[in-house]
């Protein structure tokens, strides 16, 4: 059977690399080495057990996703450019993976969140200079939805979240996490991403009453 | 709609062009690879070719990133043409040659005996060599060759020349019943056996596929890099403690090992393995065993012979 960490246990890099090691194996035997997809969990235990070729196939599977988180929140240039450094990011810190998570999405956006940030960051300096834009990279969102309609009244509303708030509904609205995949996403713990979506929600509610109808509640794509 | 649509329907973009996705998957690729070498993990035959063809060009962002994996991996000047061997080609490129991990070593046993435990074939050639008065070794006689064909427990063997006259005789392994084909008091071939009831044998030879049990991380494998062997890209590992290697299987009655090379394939899979025994005082005789296995996984038929079969037990 696949080993899996309980949620408590100490997970030194030896126990990992051999339990690693352990599920490859186990699914070699399984899958007759071929013909069976694997699960992200089983890919990433397969890398980490020294399979090289397994990491790329979930380049493949999660690689137009990542590129449309990059470039929902900036413009296609940067999306093109951060995209292999986010994968490498991955690629470097797979080890950190939990095998419990069903899907590495979350996990991705979480890389791809920090590359962009890293991003901005270092163009700030250059760029608080010439266009007086800050390292929240919201003035590139802003842009985009000047092209939809109730456009100002959307981006004013979202634009009065703070940071981490707007984070969590937007990885809800654009990328149907789960209020859980959001807290795998952020590193943050569920009850905080529920708040933080309550208050969003409130925020947005009270900023759009009158001008737009907002649900009671926010769809869901999976149950958390 | 709502505001919540409205915000959905703003998150609808483009996809990425499909070089972009491609630039993103080279560059975990050579990342990848670049970590295989550097853990002396046995790289796959695709990725080689891939590592060979892939070029660095693109994004910017990501040649650069690719760059400096390369350059923290692999130093500069620290890649060696690897060793060649009779009958092959040698891919230059590689690492030099550095240790397998003990973890790696077990992974190509456990990988390689899950593989044998289906079916294919065998060839085993045994030679034996002695010292000739200017100092080199000499084959003596011609070489036992056993063809082998195995699928799960049922193992058969063919000799088709020898130096001590076994040719065409057939030893047969089905459901554990033994079988022998060999030359008769009458002169004639025949098949014998052995009841599978009785605490005797035949003393069929070992079956080949146990060698690999002697590949453990005692005998202190190296990887010396990728060679093409009858139309296969295989990598080749040797031992550089042959002398602690201990496994009855490889040793068998005869002298020390002095000498083991493994090829394991894509899979990790040994494909063809060579080691000598012996060369001390006083014989110094050496004995070659080269190992090559075929046809994995290709299903084999084999079955119990018909027809009159004379029951011979011997002790064992």
């Amino acid at each position: 059977m696949i080993y899996r960490f309980k949620d408590e246990e100490p997970r030194p890099p030896q126990v990992i690399a051999n339990a690693a090691a352990a599920n490859a194996q186990y699914l070699d035997r399984a899958t007759g080495g071929r013909g069976v997809e694997l699960t992200d969990g089983e890919a990433l235990a397969r890398s980490l057990a020294g399979d090289p070729d397994v990491f790329t196939m979930l380049v493949r599977r999660h690689g137009q996703a990542v590129h449309g988180y990059l470039l929902r929140r900036s413009n296609r240039q940067t999306a093109d450019d951060l995209l292999g450094e986010v994968w490498l990011r991955a690629f470097r810190s797979r080890g950190g993976y939990d095998q419990v998570w069903s899907s590495a999405r979350p996990w991705l956006y979480g890389i791809a969140r920090n590359t962009l940030r890293e991003h901005w960051r270092v163009g700030t300096a250059e760029a608080d200079e010439l266009f007086e834009v800050g390292h929240d990279p919201w003035p590139d969102i802003d842009d985009r939805l000047d092209a939809v309609r109730h456009r100002s009244a959307l981006r004013e509303a979202l634009g009065e979240l703070c940071s981490e708030d707007r984070e969590v509904l937007l990885l809800v609205a654009w990328e149907h996490l789960t209020p859980a995949e959001v807290s795998v996403s952020l590193g943050i713990p569920q009850g905080t991403t529920r708040w933080r979506l309550h208050r969003a929600r409130t925020v947005l509610q009270g900023r759009l009453a009158g001008d737009i109808p907002v649900r009671s509640s926010l769809p869901y794509s999976k149950e958390a | 709609m709502d505001a919540f649509q409205l915000l959905e329907e703003t998150g609808n973009v483009p996809p990425a062009d499909d070089a972009t996705i491609d630039a993103a998957v080279d560059l975990v690729h050579t990342a990848a690879l670049d970590e295989a070498d550097a853990a002396a993990i046995v790289p796959s035959i695709a990725e080689r070719r891939h590592r060979r063809r892939v070029g660095f060009g693109g994004v910017a962002a990501t040649a650069a990133a690719a760059a400096l994996v390369l350059a923290v991996t692999v130093p500069a000047g620290h890649r060696n043409p690897s060793s060649r061997s009779a009958g092959s080609s040698t891919t230059p490129g590689h690492s030099a040659p550095a240790l397998l991990s003990a973890a790696t070593v077990r992974l190509i046993a456990s990988r390689s005996a899950e593989a044998l435990a289906d079916s294919g074939t065998a060839v085993d050639t045994q030679t034996e060599t002695d010292p000739s008065p200017d100092g080199t070794q000499v084959p003596f006689g011609t070489p036992y060759v056993e063809n082998v064909t195995f699928s799960g427990s049922n193992v058969n063997y063919t000799f088709t020349s020898s130096t001590h006259g076994e040719a065409g005789v057939q030893d047969t392994l089905v459901n554990g019943q033994e079988y022998d084909y060999l030359r008769q008091e009458n002169g004639q071939m025949g098949w014998e056996t052995c009841p599978a009831s009785s605490s005797n044998s035949l003393n069929l030879p070992p079956d080949p596929r146990t060698v690999v049990q002697a590949i453990s991380p005692s005998a202190g494998l190296e990887n010396l890099g990728e060679e093409w062997i009858d139309g296969m890209d295989l990598t080749h590992l040797r031992a550089t403690t042959p002398g602690l290697i201990t496994q009855p299987e490889i040793v068998n009655d005869l002298p020390p090992v002095v000498s083991l090379d493994v090829w394991v394939d894509s899979n990790d899979v040994v494909r063809q393995m060579i080691w000598s025994n012996g060369g001390n005082a006083p014989s110094h005789t050496v004995f070659i065993t080269e190992l090559q296995f075929a046809n994995l996984g290709t299903p084999e038929t084999i079955t119990a012979p018909s027809g009159p079969i004379l029951q011979v037990c011997f002790p064992g």
